[in-house]
């Protein structure tokens, strides 16, 4: 009797599958991230924006005539489990590209087994290490990789241009989180700031959570820095600049985009950041398609972003769904090839981030016009190693609020690269 | 039809790749009733050894000796047996209990040095660009990898035949008869340490052997792989295939692998598109079932007849008497 009960329910199972799959003609992209886990919190937002974004392409029409699918899988934050899935994605459900993963050890591992060795292409919207660039400077990427987060390089010069010629420092200290962007970022500003003659007189890593930073803090105050710069995420950076302070360190401070954010100037204080904050930002986080974005995402689930990397998730399932869509695609070489099409073209037709915009490229890409997407976490230049170039915004803390001052072209960070005799 | 091999080929790749491991705890739990939970440590030696005795000069970490394949992974075996006799010494003599905390303290500090001496291992930036065996007389990335799966076979049957024969061995019998009765075996002159030593140092070299194997199949490492929780899945690998067996280390290592990987896509299926961001929470509570179930219906696993060697007649021969 048991197993009667069992069969039936195996049956309906096999039946209710394919079913639904013969509904509609559907267009499929994989998206791989970390749902459970230690990135499982930010994981789980990200694709509530990937959804979105997906959401908004089939009501303005789908793509290429069939409707865009996501297939979601979870990477558990584990590089064995995430190849796994990737591999599942490209063979079974045949996806000809795929949105993921955050950190960029599973993301490296999905690169090199899976996505590269299929000719299928793969956009990280949160892997900054630049061991990527690397891979893809010397042919091992294939050209299928891209990813939707800045790339610390640009930054790190930009910052040093700003110690440099702007807050005019000759020594600073170094705090960072050793993870791949803290120690990207990091290095890359080491590189820079030394390159002008100027000394980093500690760099000094830290490993998150823990309740004290005093003895990272002691070893960056030798050497009498004329500055801080403190490469980390808000909750930990307020610990350590609370301990910097309480410690007599100098008080100027260099802070990166993580530490953009009100709630960090409201947890240290503004009276101690008034006027002594010089920050960085990829600037392009202001586009026009941004608040259309924000206030989508906010009518659809009810809360506004709580998220980093939740604007470059929806911005990755748009670039594929558009570039599928410009070169009529169903692989991912085909993909690879027009994904600079509907991004950099400077004769394109602004497109933004919203149904009404999707319904445009659709229209012009049937017409044979050239379109140019917005894309809400930066206008989306990739360069040939598949890293997100564009502007930097400089800016520092008056009256407790944080104020953008300077925006640098990537012309004026390509220049300084150069004559600092970097590559 | 071509995907499913595709995918198939991989997924049996990394299975037999956990297999391994499986069997070498099943020597070190199943026969001698070592009771290590820092497998994870081991296979990063393992991986970490081979990718740097087998990468070509790179930047930011040790390495560029581009040792061959074969050199390499056998690098990779001695280091972790050496690993593995370090931690073994102090603590093998000691009671069950202390060589857990050393073993889990040993695999969190292996984990540790991974992410923090970069200019050995990279830090968190990894080692890329492992090589694999004649990569470059492959066109297509599944012919490639049907060879990597024949090559993965014929190491899993070499380490499971050689497993049977040691085990079948005095030199086995011995293991168990220290892992029913410490005392007894010692009172007939066994020298109880120095074969659980044996034991662990072999159970260890395998788990590095399997590291080595996963470094060169995905190619690249870092340390977000030497999380506590392939510890915990190779654990469940050898308890669902019955520990003591060998068989049974290996069926278990595929099924749980299948469990581990298919239920995430099973319940991705069935569940509609706007709750699917929880689906990784579902598919962990599948897992944790079934393995609860396993263990309830099959408490020595699918294959685990455990063949003890004293216990068995001793109890038959009190109940005679009785």
């Amino acid at each position: 009797m048991r197993k009667t009960y069992l069969g039936l329910a195996v049956s309906v199972a096999l039946g209710a599958m394919p079913l639904a799959a013969h509904a509609a003609c559907t267009s499929p992209i994989g998206v791989v991230m970390p749902l459970t886990g230690s990135l499982g919190v930010l994981g789980q937002e990200n694709v509530k924006t990937a959804q979105l974004a997906a959401a908004q392409f089939n009501k303005a029409g789908g793509i290429n005539g069939c409707t865009l699918q996501l297939k979601i899988a979870d990477s558990q934050t584990q590089p064995a489990i995430a190849v796994d899935a990737a591999k599942k994605l490209v063979d079974i459900s045949h996806v000809p590209a795929i949105v993921g993963a955050l950190s960029s050890g599973v993301s490296m591992a999905i690169l090199t087994s899976v996505t590269a060795p299929s000719k299928v292409v793969q956009i990280s919207p949160g892997s900054t290490s630049p061991a990527f660039t690397q891979l893809a400077k010397e042919g091992k990427t294939g050209g299928y990789w891209f990813r939707t987060a800045p790339s610390d390089a640009l930054q790190g010069v930009a910052m040093a241009y700003v110690a440099h010629s702007q807050a005019k420092l000759k020594r600073v200290a170094v705090i960072y989180l050793n993870n791949p962007y803290g120690i990207g970022l990091a290095n890359r500003f080491k590189q820079a700031f030394t390159a002008y003659g100027d000394t980093v007189t500690a760099m000094v890593p830290y490993n998150p959570k823990q309740p004290s930073y005093r003895s990272e803090v002691t070893q960056a105050l030798q050497g009498n820095p004329q500055a801080l710069f403190l490469v980390g995420y808000p909750t930990e950076g307020a610990t350590i600049m609370r301990e910097w302070i309480s410690n007599g360190g100098a008080n100027t401070y260099l802070f990166p985009d993580a530490l953009n954010s009100p709630q960090f100037v409201n947890n240290v204080g503004a009276k101690y950041l008034d006027g002594h904050v010089w920050g960085t930002v990829p600037g392009s986080t202001k586009t026009k398609s941004l608040p259309l974005v924000k206030a989508a995402f906010k009518r659809m689930y009810g809360h506004g972003f709580t998220q980093p990397y939740d604007t470059n998730t929806y911005d990755a399932v748009a670039v594929i769904a558009l570039a599928m869509e410009a070169g009529k695609c169903s692989t991912g070489t085909c993909i690879k090839d027009h994904i600079r099409d509907v991004t950099e073209n400077p004769k394109g037709t602004p497109i933004l981030a919203s149904i009404k915009g999707f319904k445009k490229a659709r229209m012009l890409l049937a017409e044979g016009k050239p379109i140019r997407y917005i894309g809400a976490s930066g206008t989306l230049q990739f360069n040939k190693y598949g890293d997100v170039t564009g502007p930097e915004v400089v800016w520092r803390v008056k009256k407790g609020k944080i104020v953008d001052v300077e925006t640098m072209s990537p012309g004026q960070i390509a220049k300084i690269t150069k004559e600092l005799g970097l590559k | 039809m071509i995907g499913w091999i595709s995918y198939i080929v991989f997924f049996l790749i990394l299975a037999s790749i956990y297999a391994i491991m499986a069997l070498g705890l099943n020597l070190q739990w199943g026969y001698t009733g070592l009771f290590n939970i820092g497998i994870v440590g081991f296979f990063a030696v393992g991986a970490y050894t081979f990718s740097i005795l087998a990468t070509p000069d790179q930047v930011g970490h040790l390495g560029g000796y581009n040792w061959p394949f074969l050199l390499a992974l056998l690098g990779a075996m001695v280091m972790s047996g050496i690993v593995a006799l370090i931690v073994g010494v102090p603590t093998l003599r000691l009671r069950d209990d202390y060589l857990a905390i050393a073993t889990i303290g040993i695999a969190v500090s292996i984990q540790l040095i991974a992410n923090n001496l970069s200019w050995l291992t990279g830090g968190p930036q990894g080692i890329y660009n492992i090589p694999q065996p004649l990569a470059n007389y492959f066109s297509s990335n599944l012919g490639y990898n049907l060879f990597f799966l024949g090559m993965m076979m014929f190491i899993l049957v070499l380490v499971y035949v050689g497993l049977e024969r040691m085990v079948n061995s005095p030199w086995g019998r011995v293991l168990m008869a220290i892992r029913e009765d410490e005392t007894a075996a010692g009172s007939v002159g066994k020298n109880a340490f120095s074969y659980r030593l044996q034991s662990f140092v072999i159970g260890a070299v395998l788990m590095g052997l399997s590291g080595a194997l996963y470094a060169s199949f995905i190619k690249y490492i870092s340390p977000t792989l030497f999380m506590p929780i392939l510890t915990f899945q190779v654990w469940a690998m050898l308890i669902v295939g019955g520990s003591g067996s060998n068989l049974g280390a290996i069926v278990g290592a595929v099924l749980v692998w299948a469990l581990w990987t298919g239920s995430g896509t099973v319940v991705q299926w069935l569940l509609p598109a706007d709750i699917q961001v929880k689906g990784g929470a579902i598919q962990i509570i599948v897992i944790g079932l079934v393995l609860m179930l396993a263990l309830l219906f099959r408490p020595r696993g699918l294959l685990g007849e455990r063949k003890e060697v004293a216990a068995e007649e001793t109890k038959s021969k009190i109940s005679n008497i009785q």
